[in-house]
């Protein structure tokens, strides 16, 4: 079957230091993917090069077969593969359901079929799966005003009206305390029900591994290591980038 | 339900304000026929349209620019133009002279697609000059340095004029606030907010850039246009960095991102100006301090707290609306 | 030493910290490892007074130091060697070092440790005169780390000192701190390098998701399939 998402010798170099090196992954249909990497591994990199806010140096990324990579990124988003930042981007001026509803005049949200109804259902249908609503106060919570882990979610409910086939989502979990995490935890798990491919950018491990079914280890740039949970940890080299060379031998 | 109590209006409707101020500013030449006083509010409203043109731009879209002065002095030389070497008559060449500001927006938008926000703010401070140049490199045609003299009028009679910048500003106003209101307004602001998430939430911030400097152009040669014909002459004064100013003084003096701020903002700073005449070479001082405590004790805009803390409602996007109805 | 209590720390609206408690004795070197992300360096940026905790106290000899301005917590011994060499490129070796002694008023003993520093960094000795701009990676780190020094401390903070290091320099950054443990000084080391943070340290806590996972000694560490977990999420 063909993947869902595919990215085929990416390469990207800013100056002299290199991001991504020649990099390739193909990623399944409704499958939920974490990738993962020491800090500066070149993840964000990859997620801005796919959704078209990096171009690469080399190398092509494929959605749904075609060529998406020259491609701009409301251009992309409006295919159906969608994304969050690493730092929660809320419009902080806008109340929280016109920050979802933003979603609506999209390309792609304005060029479907079904209007269905008006112009809230589909943001509030958006609020309710991520939790945020109820309470219907959170509708007028301006973006500022909301916790972190609302702000996150409600990125999330963005993404969601734009009903992408692909989700990338950058450190979903990052500043989170354990209470938003687990709700967040289960955001992220209904959606992969729903059939939505997710592909997590993700440094806090433990919560990662509960919901990836496969991960993708990444080091300067490089894809080091492919598999499932188990199979990464005990991957000689996932562990060497992590831990050192001699850290991993102390604690193999 | 909470919904509906949240966007409940406070005390004073914005009905009931609108059309009291409606009746004081539609009746103010009944009570005076003074020519000193209603060619000062002539030229309030004249500003008020500025002001507003700026910010649906800057305060709403969140691009900021410091040229504003080029829409208002290309559209007013164009209004000039079409008025003393075609003959059209001030009421065609205003609208003429708008649409004229709208070609200048668009081609202002270009270098902003490549120039982020404080780069372009500072760019735009010289387009006003690049035309100003122009002019004084053609002074054959353009009358140069010295200008151009004998425009028509927009009316001899000084109330007709006054109640045609009224309706002009109201029209601008009321037009300019319901964009900001609609669906269109609500791109802009998530363009101000955050244009990266605004592009990856599927929105082509390119297009919507292009047509909230349109829009800025348009208004702002409206103004432009009619300040021709009221001063009957036209000089390369009008690009000065002076104008471009004034704008963002009327709008921030109001309350950035408001567009009904630059009403108040206008006839506030006219006040001003006039009340301060006889102070001679502290007006200045005096106003650039008032301008001051302004900013920094009221920074929203003196209008925006008025209606803020009676709870008025004049900018909430209408797709709100709908939650009223759900209850 | 230094006492860390039920330490929160927050940046802005995000949870860095949770719950964070640990202690330094006199003479040992501690070492905090852990994953990205896990809280390390926000650690480090409240004890040297960088960042005011959410929640908790932080006490060295005794005093609570959380809040209080850097340079006072500096004055009372607490050294903080950042994981950017903070040096000025511009002046020379000898001047960045010198710098480190600011807030020092005795004179004779400043010039005695500037020497015994240089003792210490033989590579900062033939360099002295170069502007820091000009040195390696590596020869920057050891600046930084002399001039933290130089302020006379009791207890050494040091933050990521191999990051970007050749195996060559890591080798002298292990036998520098150790050296440096001899003296008298006690060291607190942030690392990304588990293989060099566990073979200097005495203790160790290791960091995971803003809180500690897991401390105790070298021993217990060592081998411990905990600390892998830590990093990978399971064992």
């Amino acid at each position: 079957m063909e993947p869902i998402l595919e990215v085929r010798n990416l390469s990207k170099h800013f100056g002299g230091i290199t991001a991504v090196n020649n990099f390739s992954l193909q990623i399944t249909e409704g499958e939920i993917l974490g990738l993962i990497g020491p800090n500066g591994a070149g993840k964000t990199t990859l997620f801005n090069i796919i959704t078209g806010f990096t171009k690469p140096n080399s190398g092509i990324v494929l959605f749904e077969g075609r060529n998406i990579t020259k491609l701009k990124p409301h251009k992309i988003a409006n295919m159906g593969l969608a994304r969050t930042f690493q730092q929660a981007r809320p419009f902080k001026r806008m109340l929280a359901i016109e920050n979802v509803a933003v979603a609506n005049f999209s390309g792609r949200a304005l060029g479907r079929k079904d209007r269905g109804g008006d112009v809230l259902s589909k943001p509030l249908e958006a609020l309710r799966r991520v939790n945020l609503v109820p309470p219907e106060d959170n509708l007028f919570k301006l973006g500022g005003e909301m916790s972190h882990g609302q702000t996150k979610r409600l990125d999330i409910a963005r993404a969601l009206v734009l009903e992408p086939k692909v989700l990338l989502l950058d450190e979903p979990f990052s500043g989170l305390g354990v209470i938003e995490m687990t709700i967040m935890s289960s955001v992220i798990q209904k959606l992969h029900e729903e059939g939505i491919t997710v592909v997590i950018i993700e440094h806090k491990m433990r919560e990662l591994m509960k919901l990836a079914e496969k991960l993708v280890v990444m080091n300067f740039g490089e894809k080091i290591a492919e598999g499932s949970p188990r199979e990464i940890a005990e991957n000689a080299r996932v562990c060497e980038a992590y831990l050192g060379k001699e850290g991993s031998s102390l604690l193999a | 339900m909470v919904a509906a109590d949240k966007l409940q209006e406070g005390i004073f409707s914005k009905r009931t304000i609108v059309l009291v101020l409606l009746v004081l500013l539609l009746g103010i030449p009944v009570f005076s026929r003074d020519f000193y006083i209603l060619q000062v509010l002539v030229f309030a409203n004249i500003a008020a349209i500025f002001g507003a043109s700026w910010d649906i731009l800057s305060g709403v879209t969140g691009i900021f620019s410091f040229g504003q002065a080029l829409f208002f002095g290309a559209a007013a030389y164009m209004s000039a133009a079409l008025n003393l070497f075609l003959g059209i008559p001030p009421f065609l060449t205003i609208p003429l002279g708008g649409v004229f500001g709208v070609a200048v927006g668009l081609a202002v938008a270009i270098p902003s697609l490549r120039l982020r926000g404080p780069y372009f703010a500072i760019t735009s401070l010289i387009f006003p000059g690049i035309l100003a140049g122009i002019i004084y490199m053609y002074p054959s045609i353009t009358g140069g340095e010295a200008g151009i003299y004998g425009l028509s009028p927009i009316s001899t009679d000084i109330v007709i004029t006054y109640y045609a910048s009224l309706f002009l500003m109201l029209a601008s106003i009321f037009i300019l606030l319901r964009i900001a209101n609609s669906n269109t307004g609500l791109i802009f602001r998530s363009i101000r907010d955050d244009e990266d998430t605004a592009e990856a939430t599927g929105i082509n911030t390119t297009k919507y850039k292009f047509i909230s400097f349109a829009i800025s152009g348009f208004f702002a040669g409206i103004a432009g246009g009619f300040q021709a014909h009221l001063l009957m002459s036209i000089s390369p004064f009008v690009f000065n960095t002076f104008y471009s100013f004034q704008a963002i003084l009327v709008a921030s003096l109001g309350g950035v991102g408001t567009i009904f701020g630059s009403v108040g903002g206008a006839y506030l700073l006219s006040f001003l100006n006039e009340s301060l005449r006889g102070f001679a070479q502290f007006r200045v001082l005096i106003l650039a301090i008032v301008m001051i405590l302004v900013f920094r004790y009221l920074p929203e805009g003196i209008i925006r707290r008025i209606t803020r803390h009676y709870n008025i409602r004049f900018g909430l996007w209408s797709g709100l609306k709908k939650l009223r109805r759900k209850n | 030493m230094l006492e860390v209590t039920n330490l929160d720390i927050n940046y802005g609206k995000a949870q860095v910290l949770h719950d964070v408690n640990l202690r330094v004795d006199r003479g040992e070197i501690v070492a905090i490892i852990g994953p990205n992300g896990s809280g390390k360096t926000a650690l480090l940026r409240v004890t040297s007074g960088l960042v005011k905790p959410a929640a908790g106290t932080v006490t060295f000899l005794g005093e609570r130091i959380d809040g209080m301005p850097p340079h006072e917590i500096v004055k009372r011994g607490l050294a903080h060697c950042p994981e950017r060499q903070k040096l000025f490129p511009q002046m020379t070796v000898m001047e960045n070092l010198e710098l480190g002694a600011y807030l020092r008023r005795d004179a004779e003993q400043i010039h005695k440790d500037l020497e015994r520093t240089l003792d210490l960094f033989p590579v900062l000795r033939e360099r002295k005169s170069q502007e820091a701009k000009t040195l390696s990676g590596g020869e920057q780190q050891m600046l930084t780390l002399a001039r933290a020094l130089m302020s006379n401390p009791k207890l050494l903070m040091l933050d990521e000192p191999s990051l970007g290091l050749s195996p060559v320099m890591r080798e002298k950054l292990m036998s520098a701190i150790r050296e440096i443990r001899q003296s008298g000084i006690t060291v607190l080391l942030v690392e990304q390098d588990v293989g060099l943070a566990l073979s200097l340290a005495d203790r160790g806590y290791v960091f995971e998701q803003g809180t500690v996972f897991i401390e105790g000694t070298k021993e217990y560490l060592v081998g411990n399939p905990r600390v892998k977990e830590a990093y990978l999420g399971i064992a």
